[in-house]
């Protein structure tokens, strides 16, 4: 009977259409550089005030669902990642694009996209109260520790590379202590008495000045530079090959896991979930030297590891009443507004108002996946615009993106900083993606080190403590060494063989 | 033939390309949440009849506003502030024939969007929500602005700080917990955040007690787990933040910081009724802000907006939900309040900018 009631409160026309508007928006958003879910949340937020609970869910799960999502087109496309969730994707998409199989990624990102969507969403309804649970659990220290091993295992496997990576990570956490100190809130640092540096670089400045404008200087340079003919198929429905599906199962599943977990530990967000999926897939791949060059198993991991921490960030905000990153933290305003606290008691005292959220999400992803696969022959044409129409374009939306963070002009000029130190590292061979992460956990690595301190008196006492935050800490330490040992044994082998 | 086909495809999908660039501009100023400040005064208006506007064109010959009105609020979207001025707005908003909007410009603990307001053309049309934290950043010596900088327009919203522990802490009462931050100096584990009214509320239990705990900073929002996992003995947040805790029997309430209880949690003893004084300048008071030098008449139509909805049955009902309260003060008390609001930070703040 619940069920049933449940159904009809989702299955009718107004539900539906709002599910569909909010994909919609939420995929433009997602798509469109510098502009996010976060932003398209709090952008439709009065408008919910007008709805009734359902309804409001309804549209605002659409577009947290859709923003998700979206940043696989242009990431692909264009090799400019329309959020900090696509930057991996664009590792394997861009080059597969560019073989002319454009559709043929779009397709696979929109697929793994909803099966980490779906799997994240069948978690949350079977498991919520007891995973929350287990990310109270999660204090400063071990949140320290599985950010200091995120960072560190992305810096290992960049083969050959290494010692740069960890250069780039380096680089990346010292820009991100610019600002007020995450912990005691009253130091500012590095701002040379100018406010506007008080709250640090916004990641979206970040990924605009390394990855997009960037790459869109390198294509002005080759203006000319004749194109190859991308295929587009004149097919309406764009859906992988079973086999293809079946290959790339146990990536997906892996990197949905990956994804989930990461999602329900607050603050951690789709940004590190892709790129630590991604080499998480690289490293347990068979074929790891094809990563990077269009190889499918890369955008099946960062599409569904990105999709799945949706349904993880919702853990803690249904069931705890403590969102799990920063469109979660809108999202709960908005459910608050309508009368409803997210928390505890949800689940006991309406557990039909829970389980009708968690319904929409299941539904919000249906859409999306079948508005993704249905418009990928139009997106694909976006390759086929020429490029003197293309940049300019892309380069107002940057700008726009930059602008609605938060009507600064500042955030403006500071991307020309991270384009500059971009250009340098890209060109130098330092890898990117670990600078970027460096970006995402910065400030959750120094809080929940200071706050450890506090916590456990000094650091030899942190370490004293038996948790998981001390065996990921040790890992962190011990995970690169071993690599670059075993590297040497390779080689010495190689070597007497060679001899 | 051919050619001509991709020609116009391309401009059919610049076109597209442009059209959402506009349309998300033009989201933008539907709902005035992400707009430029300073340009807001040659933005178009939205001019929505109000359904009920008898009040408003009686009390105010003087001023009468011809465009929407925005209340800036320096914090984010969504957020624990955010909810209950919306809510207020909206019923403002229903006794003036103008829409009462909200942006949030958000950065540096509140102050970018304050400064914004303070550089804005003193019209009326622009106002800031106003927080005791600006006057405990005064105190701390981060902000470079005070209350003389801005003019007062009124009060409209109340709640109280609340300390709570665990429901399986030993502590019965706030004795208690005193009496064991007495016995173990620096050992009882307090989270609180810098800068924010719960510390200044902890140094004053400090204070008042001649006991001293081990202050853990959090960073906002991350309260409740810490507590929840027992990584911390006790903390002091809004009532409204840590209210589903207590319903939900995982938290126990030792203290209201409030010299009246809480409506429905009338066992939860007051500070007033354990015997604290001088303890007002801990309330979480919402005010509003006007660019300084802003027509007199203008305050006094805004005030009198205020003045409606906090009499507005619904506005109550809807506000006590969330554990807020809808208050209202003429503009002179308001500014009488905060020169005391400030002097009392300042005092406060001695004891650690030393």
């Amino acid at each position: 009977m619940e069920f049933l009631e449940i159904l009809s409160n989702v299955l009718n026309p107004q539900c539906i259409l709002l599910i569909i508007a909010g994909v919609i928006i939420g995929n433009v958003f997602g798509c469109i550089p510098g502009l996010n879910g976060p932003i398209a949340v709090a952008l439709i937020l009065p408008i919910t005030f007008t709805l009734e609970v359902i309804p409001s869910m309804a549209l605002i799960m659409g577009i947290y669902m859709g923003s998700i999502s979206g940043g696989l087109v242009s990431a692909i496309l264009l090799k400019i990642p329309g959020t900090a969730a696509s930057v991996a994707t664009t590792f394997d998409g861009y080059p597969m694009a560019q073989n002319g199989r454009a559709t043929d990624a779009l397709s696979y990102g929109a697929f793994a996209s909803f099966f980490g969507g779906i799997f994240s969403a069948i978690v949350l309804l079977l498991l919520a109260p007891i995973l929350a649970n287990m990310a109270i659990g999660f204090g400063p220290w071990e949140f320290f520790g599985t950010a200091i091993l995120a960072l560190s295992l992305v810096c290992s496997m960049m083969k050959g590379r290494r010692v740069k990576a960890f250069i780039a990570v380096a680089i990346g956490l010292l820009l991100k202590t610019v600002g007020m100190s995450p912990v005691d809130g009253v130091a500012v640092r590095y701002t040379f008495g100018n406010y506007m540096l008080e709250n640090g670089f916004n990641l979206i400045v970040v990924i605009i000045g390394v990855f997009a404008l960037p790459e869109i200087i390198y294509n002005v340079g080759n203006i000319h530079a004749k194109e190859k003919a991308a295929k587009v198929d004149k097919r309406w429905i764009f859906i992988p090959k079973l086999r293809e599906i079946k290959e790339n199962l146990g990536v997906m599943l892996q990197s949905s896991v990956i994804g989930t977990v990461i999602g329900i530990l607050p603050g951690m967000g789709g940004g590190a979930a892709g790129l630590i999926s991604y080499e998480q897939a690289k490293r347990t791949s068979k074929h790891s030297e094809k990563f990077g060059t269009g190889y499918e198993p890369g955008i099946f991991s960062c599409e569904s590891a990105n999709n799945a921490t949706s349904g993880g960030a919702l853990v803690p905000m249904l069931a705890l009443g403590v969102p799990g990153d920063t469109t979660t933290a809108i999202i709960m305003g908005a459910i608050a507004m309508q009368g409803i606290t997210p928390g505890p008691l949800l689940s006991i005292q309406q557990p039909e108002v829970f389980k009708t959220i968690i319904f929409i999400v299941f539904v919000a992803n249906i859409v999306l996946f079948l508005f993704q696969i249905s418009t990928i022959r139009f997106m694909a044409k976006i390759i086929k615009i020429p490029k003197f129409l293309l940049f300019p374009i892309i380069s107002i939306f940057c700008v726009i993106g930059i602008i609605s963070i938060r009507n600064s002009m500042f955030d403006l000029f500071s991307v020309f900083l991270f384009i500059v130190i971009g250009y340098v590292l890209d060109k130098n061979g330092y890898p990117l993606s670990p600078f970027i992460l460096a970006n995402v956990l910065g400030n959750i690595l120094e809080e929940n080190f200071r706050r450890a301190i506090i916590y456990y008196g000094n650091f030899g006492s942190c370490l004293q403590q038996v948790s998981i935050g001390t065996l990921f800490f040790a890992m962190a330490i011990l995970v690169p060494i071993l690599m670059i040992l075993l590297d040497r044994r390779k080689k010495n082998k190689e070597g007497q063989q060679k001899a | 033939m051919k050619k001509n086909m991709k020609k116009s495809l391309t401009i059919l999908i610049s076109a597209v390309m442009l059209l959402y660039t506009l349309v998300g501009c033009g989201t933008g100023k539907e709902d005035e949440n992400k707009e430029p400040v300073a340009q807001s005064g040659q933005q178009e208006t939205a001019e929505v009849p109000a359904e009920d506007n008898d009040g408003a064109s009686e009390s105010t010959d003087g001023w009468i506003p011809e465009k929407a009105i925005t209340i800036v609020v320096p914090y984010d979207a969504g957020g624990n502030t955010d909810i209950p001025t919306r809510i207020f707005a909206k019923y403002m908003g229903e006794y003036s024939d103008v829409d009462v909007n909200i942006t949030n410009i958000v950065g540096a603990g509140g102050r970018t969007g304050v400064k914004e307001v303070m550089n804005a053309n003193p019209d009326g049309y622009m106002l800031v929500l106003q927080s005791s934290g600006f006057a405990m950043q005064s105190a701390l010596g981060v902000a470079d602005f005070t209350y003389e900088d801005l003019d007062a327009v009124g009060y409209f919203l109340e709640s109280s700080l609340a300390l709570v522990v665990s429901a399986d802490s030993p502590y019965e009462t706030l004795d208690d917990l005193i009496q064991a931050a007495r016995e173990n100096p620096g050992t009882l584990k307090m989270g609180s955040v810098a800068g924010t009214l719960p510390l200044f509320a902890a140094m004053y239990l400090e204070k008042e007690n001649d006991v001293t705990f081990n202050q853990v900073d959090l960073a906002g929002g991350s309260k409740a787990p810490e507590l929840l996992s027992n990584r911390i003995d006790t903390y002091i947040d809004g009532f409204g933040a840590v209210k589903q805790y207590i319903d939900s029997g995982d938290f126990r309430c030792l203290a209201i910081f409030s010299s009246t209880p809480v409506e429905g949690y009338e066992n939860i003893p007051t500070l007033d009724a354990l015997g604290y004084e001088n303890f007002e300048y801990l309330k979480q008071n919402f005010g509003l802000w006007a660019p300084k030098g802003t027509d007199k008449e203008a305050i006094a139509y805004i005030n009198n907006l205020i003045k409606q909805a906090s009499e507005n049955e619904d506005c109550n009902s809807q506000l006590k939900e969330i554990s807020y309260n809808a208050m209202y003060s003429t503009s002179e008390e308001h500014e009488a309040i905060l020169e005391t609001i400030y002097s009392d930070f300042s005092e406060a703040a001695a004891g650690i900018v030393q």
